[in-house]
């Protein structure tokens, strides 16, 4: 298998088809967070859909979620009159179905269950608020860092990624980032990655990587990125200082593994096993453990 | 590699932590939160070579001697119930903390701890996961199975005779005329002393002290 076979075959690895037990998982959940939204919030008409990976074509297997936006009119108060109080009060509502948990915009919805509390359902809600009646741009609340809110357009966004041409490395980019446990913004990633590759859409995959690796290994600070929802409002610099270093790093180690091991440095293997060839390896595994750690419990 | 490096500073332990890893987990990063190292990344189960299941987990690692490495899986895939011996805020228990503790110094590593008890862990949460049987029984929870991980630490069954072993270890000195922690109504040195002795040149008084400590709280450090 030459490169560019194996880096398809990690894509397709990475690849979550519409029918998966998963995505079919997601989209029962869909429905039930706008039934939710929309029972809470019955004297408002929010716009509730989806964003995110799923509708810009970046979802990748080992770490999908679902973004479920829900945008208040501009002039709609019935939620909240601050994008705090709308962020605040959309949390109480999901609160009295899910396990919810603040992130920087979103709401991270988890099981409530006893059974099994807090499991991750892979969904992000992100309250926001229309800027006007156009319905096209919208604030959404920032409960971290300097500003408390950032003006953003759902559809800029996803055209933007989605018409980039590079979908490919950013999704073999993102299993990248996920792996190695880095913590940058997903959004401000990807605007980086496009921004980098503007003038290698047409360069092999393998070539677009190493690009964007080189970058970040020899650049010492982050480039400025810019947001093409708010081209002169929004830095999104700082979401990528802050893990600049440890990116930089992380990538200089990369090209070196590449460079003394090859791409399977990278990515590992891409194996298909199917379940119940899975068990039989897991349970053959376990057997070979000489010394069982016993797992236990402590008090709270 | 090095089992335990002398004080120095976060960012360079860091980097040899991350030295460390780069052959077996070359996933892994290594990095700096103030005073605190943390290793942050895809954990892969390997199994003769081939990575068998990941999980997204991040690991608060320490150097000092008592202090037992805090691993959270954060890939929210383990929900967090005492079934699946996971504490609220995701932190995985892997093991009573004094059985780690109580190993000797070269191996108490990263990868020891990576290839040992986490590998174990996730091994157990992946075939858990699919509705199989765990390969091997679960500590019960809370002071039970202290008890349970104490006794086979000293050798010795029943709470009065683990607590009394425990007790003695944490002392400076072993007398022969105090009675035998076993029970037996003797004194020490006409029954169980050499046990004892020998106990006492592998369990530090500290981690005597931290048993005795956690069976009156039984906390996760």
């Amino acid at each position: 298998m030459n490169t560019k076979e194996y880096l398809q075959s990690v894509l397709r690895s990475q690849d979550l088809p519409d029918d998966s037990d998963e995505l079919k998982e997601l989209q029962s959940h869909r429905k039930d967070v706008e039934a939710l939204l929309r029972k809470h919030f019955a004297n408002s008409s929010p716009t509730i859909r989806y964003g995110g990976s799923r509708v810009k074509g970046t979802l990748i297997r080992e770490y999908y979620d679902l973004d479920i936006i829900c945008y208040f009119l501009h002039d709609d108060t019935a939620a909240g009159e601050t994008l705090e109080d709308i962020y605040n009060n959309v949390e109480k509502a999901l609160s009295t179905a899910y396990y919810v948990e603040r992130k920087t915009s979103a709401l991270r919805l988890k099981s409530r269950d006893p059974q099994s509390f807090a499991k991750d359902f892979h969904i992000d809600v992100v309250p926001g608020r229309f800027t006007d009646d156009k319905k096209a741009d919208a604030f959404i609340y920032q409960n971290a860092g300097e500003k408390k809110r950032l003006k953003t357009n759902l559809d800029v966004h996803i055209e933007h990624v989605k018409d980039s041409g590079v979908l490919d490395a950013i999704r073999l980019l993102k299993l990248w980032k996920v792996r190695r446990g880095l913590r940058v913004k997903q959004f401000a990633f990807e605007l980086l990655i496009i921004d980098l590759l503007a003038k290698k859409k047409n360069s092999p995959l393998a070539d677009q990587l190493q690009h964007i690796w080189t970058e970040l290994r020899d650049r010492s600070e982050s480039p400025a990125v810019t947001d093409p929802a708010n081209p002169t409002g929004n830095d999104l610099t700082s979401f990528l200082k802050a893990e600049w270093q440890t990116l930089s790093a992380t990538a200089g180690s990369t090209l070196a593994a590449i460079e003394s091991s090859g791409w399977e440095a990278v990515f590992g293997e891409v194996e298909e096993k199917t379940s119940a060839q899975k068990v039989a390896v897991l349970r053959s595994a376990a057997a070979a453990v000489t010394t069982p750690t016993r797992p236990w419990l402590p008090e709270v | 590699m090095k089992a335990r490096a002398p004080k120095i500073a976060p960012e360079a332990r860091a980097k040899e932590l991350q030295n460390d890893l780069r052959l077996k987990y070359p996933d892994f990063t290594v990095c700096c939160a103030g005073a605190k190292i943390c290793i942050r990344g895809a954990f892969p189960v390997l199994h003769e070579g081939t990575v068998l299941d990941r999980y997204q987990i991040e690991i608060e690692w320490s150097d000092s001697d008592g202090v037992v490495p805090l691993l959270r899986e954060t890939g929210g895939r383990i929900p967090w119930i005492a079934d699946r011996h996971m504490s609220i805020g995701g932190m995985a228990c892997l093991f009573v903390p004094e059985e780690w503790l109580v190993r000797p110094l070269e191996e108490k590593t990263v990868i020891h701890y990576l290839d040992g008890p986490v590998r174990n862990y996730f091994l157990w949460q992946s075939l858990y996961e699919r509705g199989e049987s765990p390969p091997w029984k679960d500590r019960a929870h809370f002071a039970p199975g202290l008890l349970e991980a104490y006794g086979e630490m000293v050798g010795m069954d029943g709470e009065s005779a683990i607590r009394c072993c425990l007790e003695y270890l944490s002392r400076e000195q072993i007398k022969g005329h105090w009675p035998c922690p076993c029970g037996s109504g003797k004194r020490t040195r006409d029954c169980h002393l050499a046990h004892v002795r020998e106990l006492k040149s592998k369990i530090p008084r500290h981690i005597a002290l931290s048993a005795l400590a956690r069976l009156t709280k039984p906390a996760i450090r």
